[in-house]
């Protein structure tokens, strides 16, 4: 009897587990709810989001991936319509093409009562050929209103079996229930990469598949016998290695909060990577199996360490830039600004050469690795000990495990002999050494020697970009307060100063600060824009009659004046992701102000040093009165580039506290 | 002949740095055409010849300096295509600053690409353009493009000012008309700048000489400041259909004639639904409403490009079964509707989004948006049919107060669309506030809107009320650090066209609390602070685009420890772009009445107005962060 019941409960259990959900039929139920039950924000959701990918062989052309996609998605709300429309990319070669296949599909909505159900047809899909490497396909359901069910089935056909989509967990809509199904034959052997910050656990099993060849033989047609075609089959059996990612109620990830770089980063979500082929009767190909690995091979690569040894076309150049230069960071410094002038960086990323150096060197632009590879080229041409070093683009995200695409792009590591080092990226003109562009400062980088050895680099500068602010300024009776501001910038912040301000005339530059912190300018001077070793620093004479405000006949004014923060940039109560400083940084801001005549401190505010956990950052302040002056110095510091997301309410608090802090007024009184 | 070949290429490249030396040095440009320029048209001409009415030939040579970064969005190497017109020549040359060739894109290295934007569906509209990464500044493009197509219903206009920030040295436009075609021309402000007729028989201009021009905001619209000749035959081609047009009145018939009809069939199912739908209905503004709110739940907007040069709707049948159109397929599938109910209504050509009328003088093809128009007796009704949410006859901003033209049976006739101006544009904000001894805020807030302010805001009702919050604290009020929104309650009236927004919030530590004394700004919900920007010699005249009123009452509790000592006067600032008053009243010993009302009046004012206007901003946010002090008891 106890057995039996156990035996039930398996059932059930079994049951609800595979329990199917067979397309083209919805519930009354689901089609009556008006908001997502756990999710009220959602315009929309997932019910159902399927995705079967495996292999399939074909005696002509070997093995194909095909994917089967079933979404079914409830609309909430007219926000949600956008969801009702989908964009698939096929791409394309000469000989080879991705297809979007059995393209079926319902809306369902409930009408008097009674389930309407809309099949969608051929006029409502559309084919866009978007150039000659894609093409889009467009799905556009009719008969979409609020509460509308979606219910979409397709078939991808790819014939580049090597590269199965990324499989992403999290979407901007809830997804009530996931199920994915990876299977692949035992000859190819794949790394499964987890990303994001919402995880689906694997389980994998191992099933039985089998191939059947079929083979023409022609025999006879001799002097006394005809010819004679037979046809045999044999059977190959394999083993089916078989994926699955099952879950339910999976959380939206929102698009909308400061401090993200790249969402896709943060998205739930698992990445195949080939790592090896094995095929019946076949010697084994692999594709990576370590960093090591990887980066051996990327080396190995023709658009790689072949274009580092290639040197003849700009010997002549480099023998006569350098040939007064005695020390090696000279060398250095000559030859970065050389290559920054020389080409110009075309917007492309990419670890291989796109133009190829030669090329690049002669028309003056080129992606990333047509730059940087021939800069190493260069400082080894110079005798220095430089390496390419691998990298993950801040949008290609962090990959946990060694493959090929984990690297996309690629800088210059120069060594010297007192064990300091050189990190340099010439596609930016405004870089500096050990100062990279934000598109480059993700994770680690990895340095790959002539002899294919590699090792990890840390990119990220250990010093802190700095913003350094100070006002002299002086309170007039009537209210105006006058004075001189500087703000000295140096690393990243210089970097990125530069970049959006060196090309803007000094009158434009004016009127945005005049808008920005509602002041008048005098003068400016912008110092060491070019020179690019120097601290940035900006100088102007300001005027502003909105800055003390008088109520009762006494004077109140923000201790940073115009440099006051009033709002926290962090709204939201909840992040599932972290915070991104790119880099770790800090903001000083010292500032005296001389009061009226005829006036007195009333008050000032107390001052504050606040911290974050595992000393992650900190913010000081402190106001004195000396005489008729009041001396306010400030620090704001982060050490980390990143804040986890456990710490996202400390960090709000402790926001929270630096703007009321800086928003509490120094009082002067009448005498 | 191998020794004539050499002799030929430097002949050849002689010519070729003569002309150089002549145009395509960047160093030779006068000073003057430098000022504020990040680009320099050097040489801009375009060449149409009309061959036949279905056939026009399209010439262009466009010789341009780039001098900066920010110049590189002018380079403009790209020509647009579709299935009627052929792309016959194409080449793209760079030249360095002193004139030399340092690369060279004939038309096999241009990139084509589909040309459609991210909401459209389906079109054949395709592009050709070069991907070329500067090396140094400045440089010179040297674009030549020729295209010949069936389609003459879209001549080429003339714009001898492209952009903001770019000086032509010289810009040409000529029409060849060996047949003799009727063509129409109308030159659109031409008076301000130094542009030459240099034919009277034929269409020849010539502008020369015209320095760059920088941006200033808050201004008349680009196409209003600057010069424009527009052209158009009476008879053309569009997409093979053939027309002619001399006034509105017959554009309107072809139109009709050849676009609309035959194109509001439905099937008996619809016509019966409808039929049922509006039977034993009277009025025809009652019908209208009917079909109006079908017609909105039942379709959706999706762009679809396709049909006579973008104006051909998808039948009303289709529409039907699709359960969605572009605004032509929307607007007309609304007509078929409201035909079976016996409800007059025409699609209606307009200038959507920026303020631009359908010019009543020129006729020629115009507009980019449709909408529909029911005469009513001379009573007339718009109707905006991509719209799921708007109230019906509620045009908004996106086509009010402007020239359209509405494409009757019998011809077009130009009409205006009702205006939103100053007061019907108003929003009045209630509220009642109580700070407590800590300085914490609760009120409970009512904010009504009309007009535009309507339109400004009744998309909100769709939100979730989890982005409603979000929207309340980082949109509307993110200058209340610590807002909370504890209830949210929306009353959006489309009858009378009012949108109410009840809610209940708290604000911790809004007052800052001193030894003694309290002080906390009075706008606590609707604080104005814009100030236009300083310039500090304005060239432009100043346009105010949209006048509005605001009223804001708000009733102040205090907490029981503190008094109030000392209110600010009544202000009132009163000028000729509006009027802004601020008054405090003490109700009793723990209660103060703030009201404040602004209106700002919508118009064209001088460049000398600017300043003004500027400071009646400025003075208006300083009155707008006001704060009080409490004392102590």
């Amino acid at each position: 009897m106890k057995n039996l019941f156990i035996l039930f409960t398996l059932l059930i259990t079994f049951k609800s587990f595979s329990q199917e959900i067979e397309f083209g039929e919805v519930s009354n139920q689901e089609l009556k709810e008006t908001f997502h039950s756990i999710d009220s924000s959602a315009n929309a959701a997932y019910l159902y989001k399927k995705r079967r990918t495996y292999y399939q062989y074909n005696q002509s052309k070997g093995f194909m991936l095909i994917t089967e996609i079933h979404n079914r998605i409830k609309i909430y709300n007219k926000e949600g319509f956008d969801k009702a429309t989908f964009k698939i990319r096929t791409f394309k070669t000469s000989g080879n093409k991705e297809k979007v296949l059995s393209v079926k599909g319902y809306s369902f909505n409930i009408e008097n009562d009674k389930i309407k159900k809309t099949k969608l047809k051929k006029e409502h899909r559309f084919k866009e050929e978007v150039s000659d490497n894609h093409d889009i396909v467009k799905i556009v359901f009719p008969d979409v209103k609020e509460g509308t069910i979606i219910d979409l089935k397709y078939v991808f056909n790819s014939p580049f079996e090597q590269n199965i989509d990324e499989i992403n967990f999290q979407h901007n809509i809830p997804v009530n229930k996931l199920d994915i199904t990876v299977e692949y034959p035992e000859y190819y052997n794949f790394k499964k990469i987890s990303k994001g910050y919402y995880s689906v656990p694997v389980t994998s099993t191992k099933k039985r598949g089998s191939i059947t060849f079929t083979s023409k033989t022609r025999r006879g047609g001799g002097i006394n016998t005809a010819v004679r075609t037979s046809f045999q089959s044999s059977t190959v059996d394999y083993t089916r290695h078989v994926d699955k990612y099952q879950a339910s109620n999976i959380p939206a990830i929102s698009e909308k909060e400061p401090y993200v770089y790249s969402i896709q980063n943060y998205r739930g979500g698992i990445k195949y990577e080939l790592s090896s082929t094995k095929f019946p009767n076949s010697r084994p190909r692999y594709y990576t199996t370590s960093w090591e690995d990887v980066s051996k091979k990327i080396y190995s690569f023709k658009g790689f360490g072949n274009e580092i040894n290639k040197t003849n076309y700009y010997k002549e150049d480099l023998n006569s830039l350098i040939a007064k230069a005695t020390k090696s960071t000279e060398k250095v410094g000559l030859i970065f600004q050389f290559v920054k002038s020389k080409v110009k960086w075309n917007g492309n990323y990419g670890k291989y050469t796109q133009e190829g150096v030669k090329k690049a060197y002669k028309n003056g632009s080129g992606n990333v690795a047509d730059i940087n590879l021939m800069l190493t080229s260069m400082l080894r041409q110079a005798g220095l000990n430089a390496n390419p070093v691998l990298v993950s683009s801040k949008t290609n995200g962090i990959p946990l495990h060694p493959t090929l695409d984990g690297f996309n792009y690629v800088i210059t590591i120069v060594q010297f002999s007192n064990n300091s080092y050189a990190l340099l990226d010439a596609t930016e003109p405004y870089s500096t050494p050990n100062v990279l562009p934000i598109r480059a400062l993700n994770w680690n980088g990895r340095k790959v020697t002539k002899e294919g050895h590699s090792g990890w680099v840390n990119l990220k500068s250990p010093k802190h970009s700095l913003e350094e602010r100070t006002i002299k300024a002086t309170i007039d009776s009537d209210g105006t307060i006058n004075g001189l501001f500087i703000k000295k910038e140096k690393m990243l912040n210089a970097l990125l100063s530069r970049n959006k301000f060196n090309n803007v005339n000094k009158e434009d530059i004016i009127s945005k600060l005049e808008e920005k912190y509602d002041f008048e300018i005098e003068n400016l001077k912008i110092a060491n824009q070019h020179k690019l070793g120097s601290t940035l620093t900006q100088m102007l004479k300001f005027s502003s009659d909105n800055l003390v405000e008088e109520i009762n006949n006494k004077l109140y004014v923000n201790p940073f004046l115009f440099l006051t923060s009033s709002t926290n940039p962090f709204k939201s109560n909840k992040r599932e992701f972290p915070v991104d400083y790119i880099t770790p940084w800090k903001d000083v801001n010292k500032i005296s102000i001389k009061i009226p005549e005829g006036y007195e401190v009333e008050s000032i505010p107390e001052q504050l040093a606040i911290g974050l956990p595992e000393n992650q950052g900190f913010f000081k302040f402190i106001v004195v009165k000396q005489g008729l002056n009041i001396k306010v110095s400030a620090i704001l510091q982060f050490n980390s580039s990143m804040i986890a997301p456990t710490y996202y309410q400390t960090l709000k608090d402790f926001y929270s506290k630096t703007i009321a802090k800086q928003n509490e007024k120094i009082v002067l009184i009448k005498k | 002949m191998k020794k004539i070949l050499p002799i030929l290429a430097a002949i050849l490249f002689s010519v070729n740095i003569q002309s150089q030396e002549i145009n395509l040095s960047s160093l030779l440009i006068p000073k003057e055409l430098t000022k504020h320029a990040n680009a320099v048209v050097k040489e801009n001409y375009t060449e149409v010849t009309i061959d036949a009415i279905d056939l026009m030939y399209v010439k262009k040579k466009r010789t341009i300096t780039i001098l900066n970064k920010l110049g590189n969005k002018e380079v403009d190497t790209y020509v647009h295509y579709n299935n009627d017109t052929k792309v016959t020549k194409l080449s793209a040359k760079i030249y360095n600053s002193l004139g030399v060739e340092i690369k060279k894109f004939s038309k096999s290295k241009f990139i084509d690409i589909s040309a459609v934007d991210g909401g459209t569906l389906y079109s054949d509209s395709r592009v050709k353009y070069i991907d070329y990464t500067p090396t140094s500044y400045p440089y010179t493009v040297v674009f030549e493009c020729e295209y010949k197509t069936s389609s003459t219903g879209f001549i080429p206009s003339w714009h001898p000012i492209t952009s903001f920030l770019v000086s032509v040295q010289k810009s040409e436009f000529k029409i060849n008309n060996p047949k003799n075609f009727e063509i129409r021309t109308k030159e659109i402000n031409f008076k301000d700048f130094p542009i030459k007729k240099i034919s009277e028989e034929s269409i020849h201009y010539l502008a020369e000489n015209i320095p760059a021009l920088k941006h200033e905001r808050n201004t008349l619209l680009f196409t209003d400041l600057m010069p424009n000749l527009l052209v158009a035959m009476n008879h053309f081609t569009l997409k093979k259909v053939s027309g002619k047009a001399t006034d509105w009145k017959e554009f309107g018939t072809w139109m009709y004639s050849k676009l609309f009809i035959n194109k509001t069939t439905l099937d008996e199912e619809t016509i019966n639904k409808i039929k049922s739908l509006t039977e034993g209905i009277e009025h025809d503004i009652e019908k209208a409403k009917i079909v109006y709110k079908y017609v909105q739940n039942k379709t959706r907007y999706i762009s679809v490009q396709v049909g006579i040069g973008g104006w051909e709707p998808i039948s009303a049948d289709e529409v039907d079964k699709l359960g969605y159109g572009d605004c032509k397929g929307l607007t007309n599938y609304t007509k078929a509707l409201l035909e079976i109910a016996d409800v007059e209504a025409y699609h209606t050509l307009v200038y959507a989004n920026k303020n631009r009328d359908i010019d009543k003088d020129f006729t020629s093809i115009q507009g980019n948006h449709m909408i529909l128009n029911i005469p009513n007796n001379g009573k007339d009704i718009w109707l905006e049919c991509t719209s799921q949410n708007t109230p019906f006859g509620f045009l908004g901003d996106f086509t009010d107060d402007r020239d359209v033209l509405v494409i009757t049976p019998e011809g077009g006739i130009i009409k205006r669309t009702p205006a939103y101006k100053n007061e019907t544009n108003i929003q009045t904000t209630k509220a009642t506030i109580s700070i407590t001894e800590e300085g914490n805020v609760s009120a409970n807030v009512e904010i009504l809107s009309k007009g535009i302010q309507y339109d400004n805001k009744f998309h909100i009702e769709t939100k979730s009320k989890d982005d409603l919050k979000k929207h309340y604290k980082s949109n509307i009020w993110d200058y209340n650090n610590n807002l909370e929104v504890n209830s949210i309650n929306i009353i959006n009236d489309k009858e009378n066209i009012s949108f109410k927004e009840e809610l209940n919030v708290t604000i911790k530590d809004y007052a800052t609390k001193t030894d003694n004394e309290l002080l906390f700004r009075l706008n606590v919900f609707n604080k104005n602070s814009f100030i236009p920007k300083r310039y500090r010699t304005r060239k432009l005249p100043l346009k105010i685009d949209r006048g509005y009123k605001d009223i804001d009452e708000y009733t102040f509790t205090i907490p029981t420890s503190y008094k109030i000592t000392q209110l600010p006067q009544k202000k009132e600032l009163q000028t000729k772009f509006g009027h802004y008053t601020i008054e405090l009243k003490k109700i009793n010993e723990k209660s103060i009445l703030y009201s404040k009302s602004i209106l700002i009046k919508e118009g064209t004012y001088t460049k000398e107005d600017y300043k003004l206007y500027r400071k009646f901003r400025k003075s208006i946010a300083k009155q707008e962060s006001l704060r009080i002090a409490l004392q102590k008891q």
